[in-house]
């Protein structure tokens, strides 16, 4: 029971060459047969319940196909339905509801080579291995010998072997044995990850950002746009809510992104008990707090019994199911080593820095997490309340209210002409960086705001990002070692090279918790000296040619 | 945020033709969207449906929401060209038969509301007024609203009961189909002309 006129083509399938020289050579031949490919990764999900359905998901659409093979013949039919990738998440909720609810993934990475209605494509990396497909589009019934020789040929002047029929439905059998499937909805009803990851990379990763050779970053940044708007719209699609906003996203919008957060520690254990009490103190549910994960790196501390002493909190975040590691440096490195270590002991698909003197709101990580959930290339940047804190108090009360962001530099800074930054001040005034550039939409290609550029909105005291742009970057420059200021502005300018957005969180925050000495002009002073001396390492890698050439 | 639907059906006058009801609106409401409309519902514990309107398709999910009385709708658009071959899918998937609903409707829209009259429907001719609101508290003053719009142009609203009755009609006098035609190879005449037809 086919519709008259569908698709019909003969196709031969077989496995590709084992050796990699093989592989490279039928590459080689292939490009000066057809030309170059159309590559694109393709998540494949194969239904079997009545007729083979299946959900193809590839950069350009999602296509859902009934297929029927005629043994003997090799001639295969389809009918496809064409859906746009906007219209993808929709349409897998509807065919879940109407029972179709599990089926087999394939994701891989797919070559196409099309000439003259012959396509030849490579799938690599599916569940059965990689293999080939070699297929003539026909009109009608009019399958002849001819095609099959054509084909036949063709693949022998490869030297590739296509599958006989007994092979193809051996395979066939095989990739579906033992073989678990999975829901296209998880247990809350959101998009299973594998369909929202290849989606989110082919619908919602709307900036992508290409470098030359000899550009250097500050290049890069004049030429780079902050402006995030349609990532606005895709979350409010997802979510019916505001991703730049004030308030907090009903509980309902759950995530089920996992995250490592990062804690560097140096000789403020106090701080840091409260600090990982906060985490525990999330409001999450049990499976949130399992995907959790806390890295605390001892940044070569005085003290040698900081593990001993956490054993409480760590208990406490075990018993709640999050994760916990812990790892000692023999000397002190500094931060951004420290940080770098700690990312790299991550498990997780989004990093969280945290500072060990940082209380993060009860609704940090949700309203963090939800946002990854969605949106692939960001970089969340949360405020902070500095607090003079007495280390007895109890921050359980304290957490559960939002930190206000009024003596935040990005929300609300004096600035005045003596003051030392990243540029000088020319117009001593009252600034705010987020409601001056629209929440950091306005603050893109290289734009100056008093002292501050887009960059120094990075603040790594609480700041979250996906890992895979974290590690692409090369994550913090050690040449910021054991030296305060400026690591993460380097940091921030190398993601947004990269492709990232920034983005205020202004939905929840975090408390910095001050003590009564850092009010001491010594301290203040010592904390100058550093930031002048990183002053000039910034200005050196940020005008280094060729910088993230390097790093990738 | 939630969203709070109100929406007032009844049935168009008998004595006023459809031309003099559309240029009165006109006058008012300057311009409107015309289009025809095919519904094919399924399995009516899903309310699930196939449409085709404003020349395109459109799958249809309605789900109602936990103690509320709006519902939510999953909606996924098909092109034209695709329509056909859905179909097929559709039958293989295991919706053989649905029930038929063909219609012309025309959508007036103002402000924030919308006016639509629909003729030629199983259950007769009839308008539907709706509006979104944000706010539960603006329900009661937008129902007023709306109830005098309608009644300035001699419109009269359904009443619960009157509605009622008049959804069990509309089930009742709905026609099931077949989505193929009796070869199983082409889809069902009726379907296919009321979608390829020329307008």
């Amino acid at each position: 029971m086919f519709p008259e006129g569908s698709d019909e083509r003969g196709v031969f399938w077989g496995f590709l060459p084992q050796k990699r020289l093989d592989l490279q050579k039928l590459f080689h031949k292939l490009s000066a047969t057809f030309g170059q490919p159309d590559i694109t990764d393709e998540l494949v999900i194969f239904f079997q319940y009545s007729g083979d359905f299946r959900i193809r998901i590839t950069n350009t659409s999602l296509k859902f196909l009934l297929k029927t093979r005629t043994a003997g013949q090799w001639l295969t039919k389809e009918i496809v339905t064409k859906i746009p990738l906007e219209e993808a998440e929709t349409f897998i909720r509807l065919i879940s509801a109407m029972g179709y609810e599990k089926g087999l993934y394939s994701l891989g990475t797919k070559y196409t080579y099309s000439k003259n209605q012959i396509s030849f494509i490579i799938r690599m990396n599916p569940n059965f291995g990689d293999f080939f497909q070699i297929k003539k589009t026909i009109e009608g019934e009019d399958f002849t010998e001819d095609v099959k020789s054509t084909l036949t040929n063709f693949l022998k002047e490869l030297g590739l072997g296509g599958w006989s029929d007994k092979e193809y439905e051996r395979h066939i059998e095989e990739v579906w044995k033992d073989k678990l499937h999975e829901p296209l909805l998880d247990e809350q009803y959101n998009l299973n990850k594998k369909i929202r990851d290849i989606l989110i990379q082919y619908q919602y990763s709307v900036k992508s950002n290409f470098f030359s050779e000899n550009e250097s970053i500050y290049d890069i940044l004049k030429r780079t746009s902050n402006d995030y708007t349609e990532l606005e719209k895709a979350f409010l699609n997802f979510t019916a809510h505001e991703l730049v906003s004030g308030d907090l996203i009903n509980y309902s919008n759950s995530f089920n992104v996992s995250a490592s957060i990062i804690i560097p520690y140096f000789n403020n254990l106090p701080f840091l008990i409260k600090c990982i009490k906060s985490i525990s103190l999330q409001n999450l549910t049990p499976t949130q707090f399992k995907s959790l994960e806390v890295i605390v790196v001892d940044d070569g501390s005085d003290s040698r019994e900081s593990e001993f002493v956490l054993q409480h909190s760590i208990s406490e975040l075990n018993s709640k199911g999050v994760k916990f590691q812990f790892i000692r440096m023999s000397e002190n490195q500094g931060r951004a080593f420290a940080r770098n270590l700690g990312a790299s002991a991550a498990k997780n698909e989004v990093l969280i820095f945290l500072d060990s003197d940082t209380l993060i709101e009860n609704n940090y990580i949700k309203e963090t997490l939800v946002r990854h959930q969605y949106l692939d290339n960001i970089v969340l940047v949360g405020l902070k309340q500095n607090i003079i804190f007495n280390i007895n108090q109890d921050i359980a009360d304290l957490v559960c209210k939002k930190p206000d962001f009024e003596n935040d530099f990005r929300y609300n800074h004096f600035c005045k002409k003596d003051w030392d930054g990243l540029y000088p001040v020319t117009d001593e005034r009252l600034m705010s960086c987020i409601e001056e550039t629209n929440k950091f939409k306005d603050f893109g290609f290289g734009k100056v705001l008093g002292p501050y550029d887009l960059p120094c909105m990075v603040v790594t005291n609480n700041v979250s990002l996906k890992k895979k742009y974290f590690d692409m970057v090369g994550g913090f420059n050690n040449h910021f070692s054991k030296v305060w200021g400026y690591e993460d502005t380097f940091l921030g300018a190398c993601l947004i090279a990269t492709g990232n957005f920034v983005l205020p969180l202004l939905s929840t925050g975090a408390y910095h918790l001050v003590t009564e000495s850092e009010h001491e002009s010594g301290v203040k002073a010592e904390k100058k000296s550093q930031l002048t001396r990183n002053f000039l390492v910034y200005k050196d890698l940020i005008n280094r040619r060729g910088y993230l050439k390097h790093q990738k | 945020m939630a969203k709070f639907e109100i929406e007032i059906r009844g049935g168009l006058p008998t004595d006023l033709s459809k031309k003099a009801l559309l240029d009165h609106l006109t006058k008012e409401l300057t311009t409107y969207e015309y289009t025809r409309e095919l519904v094919l519902f399924f399995r009516y514990e899903h309310d699930f449906r196939f449409k085709f309107i404003h020349d395109q398709g459109e799958l249809v999910l309605k789900k109602k929401l936990e103690n509320q009385a709006n519902q939510k709708e999953w909606v996924t658009k098909i092109q034209k060209e695709d329509i056909s071959n859905f179909i097929f899918q559709l039958v293989h998937l295991g919706y053989t038969e649905g029930l038929l609903s063909t219609g012309e409707r025309y959508v007036f829209k103002k402000d924030n509301f919308e006016l639509c009259l629909k003729y030629e429907t199983p259950i007769g001719d009839f308008f539907e007024i709706e509006e979104i609101v944000d706010s539960e508290n603006a329900v009661p003053s937008t129902e007023q609203k709306l109830g005098a719009f309608i009644e300035q142009f001699g419109l009269k609203a359904w009443n619960d009961e009157e509605y009622t009755e008049i959804k069990k009609l509309s089930l009742q006098s709905l026609k099931k189909v077949s989505l193929l035609d009796e070869s199983g190879n082409s889809i069902n005449k009726e379907i296919e002309s009321f979608i390829y037809k020329a307008v």
